[in-house]
């Protein structure tokens, strides 16, 4: 089996654009932008805090004459991959064979809305073909393959909480088949106003706060003393992992707070999400603080020293979605 | 030495017919049906001809369960009963489960949007319904497998891309059995949305034909079940063909429109021959993406006119409709049933060649030698993607 690297690192994230606003944010050094929205629901007013990408830097990295055609989505989606091409020092991509994997859970909310918002709108006869083309799920890869012209396979997956580690388990295998030389592996998603109603309808105490992010992980084979890491394990199934695999961790960061936890004596867990929110492919955001903390040797806000040895576990649990994806120097 | 993987079981429903030899049986005699939507309402004057399912699908007690996922059953119970495979044993092996979709991986319920513009509160039902159905979770759910679980959401190609993920998973020594393949419902709002993009025809669609005129929508569920060979050799289970080679290609050209001179596709059939031992010589006949648009054909069939001048090409999209993400899933199905049989069905609606890519296929229903095959998938955000088959000796 092949080492699939993570050599560079992309993020679009309420605290801002770059992994290292992520990481200050982590360490409580910088605040993530929220707003609060007031949804009426059945059982009365409710006031929701939500969190917010903050997309910077668009218009170092995409002409406003491409930006005129993509949806937010697709632009935060592109501008990671620039920033994970530009942290990894890919200057130059004419000699490599790059691969797409993106997944979203929801896909791209807005514009299956604003679709729908045409034709509720306007009547069937004047539905929007730009809005349509947009709604796809795999709209995202195909702006970015467009935007970075790239030609490789480009595929997306969508499987809720399973979503990031899919993402991952295709790029390894997109790597160890000699399909490609690296991979772009991208998760997120965005905020809509039908999800947070759905979310305020569904979670009566407002414990989750919906969030919005983008993460890219530049991914190669066997690399030399990679930025942040080599992928170890990828579980995904109905199952949790076996103990013994959880029991090897130096440490787990779950993907939220209230469901995620597996009651195995002596393992750490550590968890993030009151400080950037709440996605479904939250694990992604845990594998860039795994990544993140990996390259500096500890974990946020802990005094746990990682070791050249460590490894780190970023776990999605979910009813009858289980994923576990690893991390080691 | 990657293992080989063989296809031991075939699942089917569209408008062709209930089961894969319906299917089989209605396309080599020539028959569809297309007529305007009874699933749903339009407001125009002259809707657009689709492909309906029109037979009684599985239901499951006390659940609601998608029209997709009921379409997915159907195929799954038919490809595990050929591959002589049931829960248990499914549930005791390393089974995977990775399909293609695209409308039951969307939140498109257009009742429950205009009942929350309306403000009217909708509750949580449509939503649950909606992250209840995910089609690969679903049926992992349903058949209690525990191996790994893939959806994947590349608009036309979805399933093609599925079988290609899956073959990888098994080479890749992942999985011993996968089930495989894609499923799609007819909705509205992807009736709407392929309305907007004028792609749509009034008439029975005509692929490849000088005078084609648009795709007509469909919907269906096309399923295989890929083991590894020393799996199903174990198992002493018949391999129908063997999933030979994939490769998928970005064009990144348009996001509706293919590459003019179909360098995506190109390099697609070559990544495919490339990580197959066949070559192109040995290809018996091209089940083609074919959904009879003017940009899709005439790049396509350009293509394929250049890279296999003579060898016969069909589309099956003529008798079943574009099913997006089940298309590439039925289209392997009947691609390896003709492997099987020595049989290609005739393109309904196809008369007169089209000058500008020189493609003819097949106008009536054709015999063909059993070595080796190629399916095609070309889809929106300008992926392409191509499936190689070798027929069992």
């Amino acid at each position: 089996m092949i080492k699939a690297s993570i050599t560079g690192l992309g993020m679009v994230t309420p605290f801002g654009s770059g992994s290292r606003k992520f990481w200050n944010g982590l360490q409580g050094k910088a605040s993530a932008e929220t707003s609060e929205a007031c949804i009426i629901t059945p059982d009365g007013e409710k006031t929701l805090r939500c969190f917010n990408a903050k997309p910077e830097g668009l218009d170092e990295y995409i002409p406003a004459k491409m930006r005129r055609r993509m949806e937010p989505f697709a632009q935060t989606a592109l501008l990671a991959c620039n920033l994970a091409l530009k942290d990894a020092e890919i200057s130059s991509r004419e000699n490599l064979r790059i691969g797409i994997v993106f997944g979203t859970a929801y896909g791209c909310l807005n514009a299956t809305f604003n679709f729908q918002d045409t034709f509720i709108d306007h009547g069937d006869t004047c539905a929007s073909p730009l809005h349509f083309s947009s709604s796809v799920h795999n709209s995202l890869a195909a702006h970015v393959s467009i935007g970075l012209k790239i030609q490789g396979p480009t595929t997306t997956v969508t499987c809720f909480e399973m979503t990031t580690a899919q993402v991952f388990q295709t790029a390894r295998i997109f790597l160890e088949s000699d399909m490609v030389d690296l991979v772009l592996a991208g998760i997120g998603e965005e905020n809509h106003d039908v999800r947070k109603y759905a979310s305020a309808i569904c979670h009566s105490d407002l414990d989750i706060k919906p969030s919005e992010a983008f993460t890219c992980f530049l991914i190669q084979k066997n690399r030399e003393n990679p930025k942040y890491g080599f992928i170890g394990d990828i579980h995904m199934g109905s199952t949790k992992p076996d103990h013994n695999i959880m029991k090897s961790l130096d440490a787990v960061i779950t993907a939220n707070n209230s469901t995620d936890a597996v009651n195995v004596s002596g393992i750490r867990y550590f968890n993030y999400s009151s400080q950037y929110g709440y996605m479904p492919s939250n694990d992604s955001l845990s594998l860039a603080t795994a990544a993140l903390s990996l390259k500096h040797g500890f974990l946020p806000g802990n005094t746990l020293l990682l070791q050249a040895e460590s490894v780190l576990g970023c776990s999605n649990f979910s009813g009858h979605c289980n994923s576990l994806v690893t991390l080691q120097r | 030495m990657k293992a080989k993987v063989g296809i031991t079981g075939l699942g089917a429903v569209s408008a062709a017919g209930n089961c894969v030899q319906e299917n089989m049986d209605s396309m080599l005699s020539g028959l569809r049906n297309p007529h305007p939507p009874t699933l749903f309402k339009v407001d125009m004057n002259s809707p657009f001809p689709v492909f309906e399912v029109e037979t009684e699908l599985p239901v499951i007690e006390n659940r609601t369960i998608t029209r997709s996922n009921r379409l997915l059953l159907c195929a799954v119970h038919e490809a595990l009963a050929q591959a002589s495979l049931d829960t248990e044993k499914l549930q005791n092996a390393r089974t995977g489960i990775c399909l293609g979709t695209t409308v039951a991986c969307t939140l498109n319920n257009e009742p429950y949007y205009r009942a929350y513009r309306n403000n009217e509160m909708p509750g949580f039902s449509s939503i649950d319904v909606y992250l209840n159905n995910n089609p690969s979770l679903f049926l992992s759910a349903h058949l209690g497998t525990t191996g790994p679980v893939s959806t994947i959401a590349n608009a036309c190609s979805s399933a093609t891309d599925a079988i290609g993920s899956a073959m990888w998973w098994l080479k890749n020594d992942l999985c011993d059995v996968v089930i495989t393949g894609g499923t799609d419902e007819l909705c509205r709002t992807t009736y709407l949305g392929f309305s907007s993009l004028m792609v749509m025809s009034p008439e029975p669609c005509r692929p490849f034909d000088a005078d084609r005129t648009g795709l007509n929508l469909g919907e269906g569920a096309g399923i295989l079940i890929l083991e590894r060979e020393n799996f199903s050799k174990t198992r002493g289970v018949k391999i129908l063909s063997e999933i030979s080679g994939y490769g998928t290609c970005s064009d990144a050209y348009h996001m509706t429109a293919p590459h003019p001179g179909g360098m995506g596709l190109r390099r697609a059939i070559d990544t495919a021959f490339k990580n197959s031992d066949l070559t192109p010589s040995d290809i018996s006949f091209i089940n083609a993406h074919g959904t009879a648009t003017k940009n899709n054909d005439q790049v396509e069939g350009s293509v394929l006119h250049d890279l296999f001048e003579s060898v016969p090409v069909v589309s099956t999209k003529a008798y079943t409709g574009h099913t997006l993400g089940a298309a590439g899933g039925l289209e392997a199905v009947f691609t390896t049933i003709s492997l099987m049989s020595g049989k290609i069905p005739g393109t309904a609606g196809f008369e007169t060649a089209d000058p500008e890519c020189a493609l003819k296929p097949t106008k009536t229903s054709l015999s063909v030698h059993k070595k080796a095959a190629i399916s095609t998938s070309l889809a929106f955000g300008g992926t392409n993607s191509a499936l190689l088959f070798r027929g069992s000796a």
